[in-house]
């Protein structure tokens, strides 16, 4: 009975164009622009997975955001790791990264952002014993990180990011060699692939946008 | 009519009163700026002693819930005679997230740092001691209460992590009690 009435057929047609409507609109993408920032920020690390132990890390990072996909992660920091009391082990980065945002409707306002990142950078390592600083050995080299993060968007121009990579060193190592009181750092021979575990958290403000694209 | 005259006194008394309370001035609002200067004791766990800071710090409110501060602790002494560290001055850079309701506002924060320590020589045994600079975390919880838009009361604790490598490896796990009055400022009304 309701089919036969005009009002009931109106309806009908309203209701359709309604959720087909809602439909075709989508997910709402935010209007805030999203590429073209220059952030800076500061970061801590720890690095475990070490075969010195585990340290403590300071730094800072700025980021230039490419496309609503891609960001770049310009970094350095400063890690201190402790060796069995004996050897002071200091690590210095200066590196890089890309950031690759798999899923794009996640940005700001939506409060998780997911990414992964890969990158290169340079890395310096100083090995010194507590108890006698003359005995020390350091090295110059390279390295390669990769791994995956996610942006805590928790205002348009302020996130905080938790970053988890493996860092792998394309250098020889230096070994802490301790006998009781006995330290000897040695540079080791072969060159197999070791690394560390770095976990960051990072504190990141927008200050402004290098394009308007 | 003198009961009458009674409620109807009762009723304007508590007219007003509403009033007053709904119109309570918010002062925690986006562009607010607060700078603290006290004294601040702490309790370092390795050697179990105590050490007196003088501690300042500079938070300026992004949202009415989040806020960006810089602290730094200047070593001012210590409450024991056999000291572990000549000095150990830090510095601390984060965020807070804020609990705010009217002008009340508790927070919790994490920030990293970073300490400029020098061992003891003396106390530790050892011929001389060298200064060395080491990366710290922290995690900081706290209450304001804002007073006006120039005063506000501030109680903080944060605990801190990190290590001495230099010389002798020492524990800088700590926690720190800061109290005191703050002066703030609203930047968004001088502009």
């Amino acid at each position: 009975m309701f089919m036969n009435t005009k009002s009931g057929f109106i309806t009908i047609i309203l209701a359709c164009l309604v959720i087909t409507t809602g439909y075709s609109q989508g997910t709402s993408k935010s209007n805030f622009p999203s590429s073209g920032w220059l952030s800076f920020g500061m970061r801590s690390t720890l690095s475990t997975f070490d075969e010195d132990g585990t340290g403590l890390g300071f730094g800072g990072q700025f980021r230039i955001k490419l496309s609503s996909r891609v960001n770049t992660d310009w970094f350095g920091d400063y890690i201190s790791i402790n060796v069995s009391d004996k050897v002071r082990s200091e690590y210095y980065h200066i590196g890089w990264s890309v950031v690759y945002y798999p899923f794009e409707q996640y940005q700001y306002p939506r409060l998780f952002q997911p990414y992964v990142l890969a990158g290169h950078c340079f890395d310096y390592n100083k090995k010194t014993e507590l108890a006698n600083t003359a005995n020390f050995k350091d090295r110059w080299g390279s390295a390669v990180q990769a791994g995956i993060g996610t942006h805590l968007n928790l205002s348009e121009k302020f996130d905080i990011s938790f970053t988890c990579q493996y860092m792998f060193h394309l250098t020889n190592e230096l070994d802490a060699e301790i006998n009781g009181n006995n330290v000897s750092i040695v540079e080791q021979s072969d060159n197999t692939l070791q690394g560390h575990l770095l976990s960051t958290i990072s504190f990141n403000y927008k200050l402004c946008r290098l394009w308007k694209k | 009519m003198e009961k009458i005259k009674a409620i109807l006194a009762v009723l304007l008394v508590s007219i007003l009163t509403m009033n007053c309370i709904a119109q309570e001035k918010l002062v925690i609002t986006p562009g607010l700026l607060s700078a603290q200067l006290t004294l601040t004791p702490s309790h370092m766990f390795c050697d179990k002693q105590s050490y007196i800071y003088l501690h300042g710090s500079l938070e300026g409110y992004v949202t009415q819930k989040l806020s960006i501060t810089g602290e730094i602790y200047f070593n001012a002494g210590s409450l024991s005679k056999s000291n572990t560290f000549d000095y150990n001055h830090s510095l601390f850079f984060g965020s807070n997230w804020h609990f705010t309701k009217v002008n009340n506002d508790l927070f919790i924060g994490v920030q990293p740092g970073l300490s400029l320590t020098k061992i003891n020589a003396r106390n530790n045994n050892i011929t001389e001691s060298t200064a060395g600079v080491n990366p710290l975390m922290s995690a900081v919880v706290g209450y304001n209460f804002y007073v006006n838009n120039i005063f506000h009361f501030f109680l903080q604790t944060r605990y801190i992590m990190g290590e001495h490598n230099y010389d002798i490896h020492k524990s800088l796990s700590e926690l720190r009690l800061s109290a005191g009055l703050g002066f703030n400022l609203n930047t968004k009304k001088l502009f």
